[in-house]
């Protein structure tokens, strides 16, 4: 493994984080990881991304939606 | 005791309501509506950045499903066929009434130097806790104009996939990809936002 590894770390992370990697490959992360700290911190920032998205957009439907979107298909179905 | 009644609708099998919309059951319909609303709901919001746009699709997804259902076949899942309408009629809708082109998140890309190193020595760790270091309706409308910002080849992939939790294979049926498609434009996905949550959180520049 080369000293300058981020970029290839970076190319990596999606199956690093879904633990689809070789064996091998995950060691050869790991091992980078230890010694690099911005890749380590960028691994974890990656893997938190899509919970935190997941979080901050979650939404509950308004209840008005809701009655408009029964009124709109009664209103529909009349018309077929 | 037994009895000849149908029972309730809402303890069906999709299918077994679908088979009783097809016989002219009305009631077996608003029981599929009210099974699914909220999530069709929260994938419109998700696909298109805003209320008034995820409503109109909302009710335009439900008024396809029920003049389409005759063409939904028993061998996939409805759920996927049902994500499938949502999500062309979001992504049809979003091109027509999207009145200027968001700004790409293409900036929030990681940069290297020649030798493969991180060009910025940037705290990349402040990205991970975003939630944390924001206030939460301010990350929450972030979230969403990060999202919208997205395009298209990436936002449905990535609303799917990562935030709808459905699997590769189903994201790649619902958008007519190969699942090696997908994958990669979900990584550069996540590259994006999470460059975009480090960017908000001033961790990174």
């Amino acid at each position: 493994m080369t000293e300058h590894y981020c970029r290839q770390c970076v190319e990596l992370l999606m199956d690093y984080v879904e633990g689809r990697l070789s064996p091998q490959d995950k060691v050869t992360l790991d091992e980078h990881f230890a010694k690099c700290p911005p890749c380590l911190d960028f691994m974890r920032s990656y893997r938190e991304t899509p919970r935190i998205m997941r979080e901050a957009t979650a939404t509950k439907m308004p209840v008005e939606v809701k009655q408009k979107l029964r009124l709109f298909l009664e209103q529909k179905k009349r018309m077929q | 005791m037994t009895t000849t009644a149908e029972p309730p609708v809402n303890g069906k099998s999709d299918l077994a309501l679908i088979a009783r919309v097809r016989s002219g059951d009305e009631d077996a319909f608003d029981a599929l509506v009210e099974r699914y609303q909220d999530k069709v709901y929260g994938l419109a919001l998700r696909l298109s950045g805003n209320s008034s746009d995820a409503e109109e699709i909302l009710q335009d997804t439900f008024l396809q499903v029920y003049r389409k259902l005759d063409q939904f076949r028993e061998e996939a899942r409805f759920s996927t066929w049902l994500y499938r309408v949502a999500t062309n009629t979001a992504l049809m809708h979003g091109r027509s009434k999207r009145r200027h082109q968001a700004e790409p998140l293409d900036d929030y890309l990681p940069k290297f130097d020649e030798t493969g190193t991180f060009a910025s020595s940037a705290d990349f760790g402040r990205a991970a806790r975003a939630d944390e270091l924001l206030e939460r309706k301010q990350l929450a409308q972030k979230a969403l104009e990060a999202v919208d910002r997205l395009s298209d080849l990436y936002r449905a992939v990535f609303v799917l996939r990562d935030i709808e939790d459905l699997s590769t294979e189903e994201t790649a049926e619902i958008l007519g990809l190969d699942p090696g498609v997908v994958r990669t434009r979900l990584h550069r996905a996540r590259l994006m936002l999470r460059g975009y949550l480090g960017n908000l959180v001033g961790g990174e520049s």
